[in-house]
């Protein structure tokens, strides 16, 4: 906990890392809170309100079923955050732990294991996702599932990258020397020394899941009614994008800002856990 | 690096045979059939089944793998669109030039940008300037391409009507003269391309920033400096240089990006490309052109990474071709 | 010679080769031979010096006796056991009876641990309070307060650092411990009572040091034999008496008129 607030602490002293923490703290807010925040029911529909631009009683508007455009963002705060945070994990776990054996066992399990990530680095993420996503019809759990499921090899990349390097500290050794298990070494002293790299690798990797999300579901292959993503919500918006320009207007602001807080935190949090300048402040 | 080239494409083989198969199997288990679009609910199971058996479709799973394998590897058949009855294989190729000739002018403005504002920002770091750019670069990194598609669209194309917003050519293209087809093409690529261009400059813009950043405060570039040497040739001859060769290597690598970014803007401007056969193949189940498309697909991700691989062996020449770690 | 039955550690024509990845677009890889069929010997009990100039091959005999690095010819006994025909069980057992302590005290230490947790991970007691009074006995053995338990390794300073790496090297009660240039990343105040404390650490218990250094001064005031190391092989091997008053080989006297131990004649 201590750590935590320290970490904020250092993370508000840049402006990025403000701008960051305070557009992705707001969208989780808008997520938990969802039903407490939004102003109308988001599955509603007024058929004479059809289509109306944003006024006091609708901020955003509504979309082309009266339905008000604010409350169904703030929903699909839930979808899009949802699947962004639930398939960015799923890839850290299994990036993970792929990058750890690889990198600390290396030999033989070093090669069969990049070999693996190599072949499904070669696969056309985006189409295999239009091909699962969109042949299925994809439930959130679904289409996170796949997403994070394409998307670990960098991250496995990247950990055995850090592993390989942290293997040789001296403090590793001193725990071989004192007979301590590979497990217990590879669990205890190296993972929590790359977890800099991984909550990097992972920050910015919520947001690219939420632009892929949000690609699938405007093209019509992600998340079904009635939930909705902010690229489903922006798919209605598209027949006459100026016409009623406050659909994709709005829906496009609220991916926008929320990409811009991920990746301005994932910049900030790279600066911040670089071991070069962490070693330095000590 | 022919001989090295040969090879990587021979050792990549392993990873389309996987992967064609993978997707075959896939879209096979996937829900959904494509004798749904031929269908309304009162018709009869017996149409049903005979449209089945018309597209080979009653066999068991693996004897409709090893016959599509065959038919593919021996005679290059790749079957008839359940669509539209034409040559898978024809379809693909009669969309592919279109999605490159988007891809390689979007490729093409998205380096230049990418570069040009990149370096700008480096040699401005810490400056206003620098903090407008990289603000422009975020920007863009986190627009979503159909959202900035579909506004450009909305703009120069559906209210000032500047610019078509559809198709790759206007309906009198055929009676233009040369020229005036050529024009023609490039009025129609501009919003596409622009759309395209401005979601990838950004990737190479970033790290052209902070490569170039690093190699400015290196110790060659200050012992330049303090022989000298003019600015210009310090920051052509010696930091650009070497701030450029590991942009080569992420070139490659960002293919499978630029593709899907393609499928995209393809489907928001109406072009005849990939993306739109893509789409149109997956809603439909059209197996045969899905099986085709993946192929493609496959073959310009292992083209990306070999020449990101052989970019990188270009670009540095301590790197060991042939070194797996 | 030694008794052979006073032997801790046997080393017979030990030698370590390195694989360098050349330079050059296709790169040869070039063999470079670290270490060259040394033998040596160290009695139970005795501080066994080897020195040389970094490169002379001392630090890979280290890391082999460690069993980080795998020889490419040669046998390592210690207490009469072959070290490379162990399973790995008897291998993890006998590992704890050889502890290192490095020159760099810095990245010999996990950063994410706190000082109790390092030295409990070397203790092997599991009931939770005999093993916070081991730790804390261990930290008083290198003088430091009990106040440190809690704390964080980039918390302390370069001597504490180093003193909490001898403490880890003594938690599981070793027989032999290897300290390769144990002060030279020290500040000179520091270093004297690093020094101090390992003289005194030899005296209360019954361990053997294998001591890797550069520094003649650090070797005489712990050595009782030393080896000289030269490109691979032992060029000189005597007391540690003999060594600084009539050394034999003209690179031993090299070495000390260097480091101004003595005159030059």
């Amino acid at each position: 906990m201590n750590n935590f607030k320290k970490l904020i602490s250092k993370l508000w002293k840049s402006t990025s890392g403000r701008i960051g923490l305070i557009l992705v703290a707001l969208f989780l807010l808008l997520a938990l809170g969802a039903p407490l925040l939004s102003p109308y029911d988001p599955v509603k529909q007024n058929l004479i309100l059809r289509s109306s631009p944003p006024s006091f009683s609708h901020l955003f508007g509504t979309d082309l079923f009266g339905r008000d455009i604010l409350s169904r963002l703030i929903y699909g705060a839930r979808v899009s955050i949802g699947i962004g945070l639930g398939s960015a994990f799923l890839a850290v776990i299994l990036g993970s732990a792929v990058g750890l054996a690889a990198g600390f066992l290396r030999g033989r399990t070093d090669t069969v294991l990049m070999r693996i990530v190599d072949l499904l680095l070669g696969f056309p993420k985006f189409f295999i996702l239009l091909l699962v996503v969109g042949l299925g019809s994809p439930s959130i759990w679904l289409t996170a599932s796949v997403l994070g499921a394409l998307s670990w090899m960098e991250i496995a990349r990247v950990v055995r990258g850090e592993v390989i390097l942290i293997r040789e500290m001296n403090y590793v050794k001193a725990a071989t020397a004192l007979g301590l298990s590979p497990m217990n070494i590879a669990l205890r002293y190296v993972l929590p020394n790359v977890s800099g790299s991984i909550i990097v690798s992972a920050t910015l990797l919520i947001g690219t899941m939420i632009l892929i999300e949000a690609s699938l579901s405007y093209l019509g292959f992600g998340v079904q009614p009635p939930d909705a993503s902010w690229g489903t919500i922006m798919n209605q918006g598209r027949i006459d994008p100026l016409g009623t320009w406050w659909i994709s207007v709005s829906a496009g602001l609220a991916i926008i800002l929320s990409l811009i807080g991920f990746n301005l935190l994932g910049d900030s949090l790279r600066d911040v856990l670089d071991p070069r300048t962490e070693n330095a402040q000590s | 690096m022919l001989a090295y080239s040969i090879r990587r494409l021979i050792t990549a083989l392993p990873t389309l045979f996987f992967g064609v198969s993978l997707t075959f199997f896939i879209i096979r288990l996937a829900p959904g059939d494509p004798t749904d679009r031929f269908l309304t609910p009162s018709m009869s199971p017996k149409i049903k089944a005979a449209i089945t058996e018309k597209f080979g479709l009653n066999e068991p799973l693996p004897v409709q793998y090893m016959t599509w394998a065959k038919n593919v590897v021996l005679n290059f058949d790749f079957g008839k669109s359940f669509a539209n009855g034409r040559e898978a294989s024809q379809v693909i190729l009669d969309a592919l030039p279109y999605t490159l000739l988007l891809s390689s002018l979007s490729l093409l403005f998205g380096v230049l940008l990418g570069l040009i504002s990149g370096v700008y920002s480096a040699l401005k770091a810490g400056t206003r300037t620098d903090r407008a750019i990289t603000s422009f670069l975020l920007f863009f990194y986190s627009v979503p391409s159909f959202w900035l598609g579909l506004i450009l669209l909305g703009i120069f194309s559906i209210e000032l009507g500047w610019l078509p917003g559809s198709q790759i050519s206007s309906i009198f293209h055929e009676r233009l003269s040369f020229f005036g087809k050529i024009g023609d093409y490039a009025s129609h690529l501009v919003l596409p391309v622009l759309t395209l261009g401005l979601t990838t400059a950004p990737v190479y813009g970033r790290f052209v920033r902070s490569s170039m950043v690093e190699v400015l405060n290196s110790d060659f570039i200050v012992s330049a400096r303090a022989r000298g040497l003019s600015e210009r040739k310090v920051v052509f001859n010696y930091g650009l240089r070497n701030a450029l060769l590991p942009l080569i290597s992420i070139l490659g690598t960002s293919f499978p990006a630029l593709f899907s970014g393609a499928v995209i803007v393809e489907v928001i401007y109406s072009l005849p490309g990939m993306g739109r056969v893509m789409v149109d193949a997956a809603l439909g189940r059209d197996y045969p052109v899905i099986m085709a498309a993946s192929v493609v697909a496959f073959i310009a991700v292992i083209i990306g990474n070999l020449l990101a691989d052989i970019g990188y062996a270009v670009a540095d020449p301590r790197v060991r071709i042939g070194d797996s770690s | 010679m030694l008794d052979s039955e006073k032997l801790i550690l046997r080393i017979e024509e030990l030698s370590i080769s390195y694989q360098s990845s050349g330079s050059g677009f296709w790169g040869n890889n070039k063999e470079i031979v670290a270490v060259n069929e040394v033998s040596l010997s160290v009695g139970r009990g005795e501080t066994f010096a080897i020195v040389g100039e970094s490169g002379s091959g001392k630090t890979s005999i280290a890391m082999s006796i460690l069993g980080f690095v795998k020889p490419a010819a040669g046998t390592i006994e210690f207490n009469d056991l072959n070290l490379f025909s162990l399973d790995s069980k008897q291998l993890r057992e006998t590992r704890r009876l050889i502890q290192p302590v490095f020159q760099d005290a810095n990245s010999a230490l996990n950063p994410r641990m706190t000082v109790e947790t390092i030295l409990g991970d070397g203790i092997a007691i599991s009931d939770e309070n005999e093993k916070r009074e081991k730790t804390i006995s261990l930290l008083k053995s290198v003088g430091l307060s009990p106040d440190f338990l809690k704390k964080y390794p980039h918390q302390l300073s370069g001597g504490q650092k180093q003193r909490l790496c001898i403490a880890r090297a003594l938690a599981p009660e070793p027989e032999l411990i290897i300290l390769d240039e144990p002060v030279s990343a020290q500040d000179l105040s520091i270093q004297a009572h690093i020094l101090r404390l390992l003289s005194e650490i030899k005296k209360t218990k019954n361990i053997t040091y294998l001591l890797i250094s550069h520094d003649l001064n650090v070797v005489r005031i712990l050595a009782d034999r030393v080896a000289v190391m030269r490109s691979g092989i032992i060029v000189e091997e005597s007391s540690c008496e003999k060594f600084f008053s009539d050394p034999t080989h003209p690179y031993s006297q090299e070495l000390l008129e260097n480091s101004g131990l003595i005159q030059r004649a």
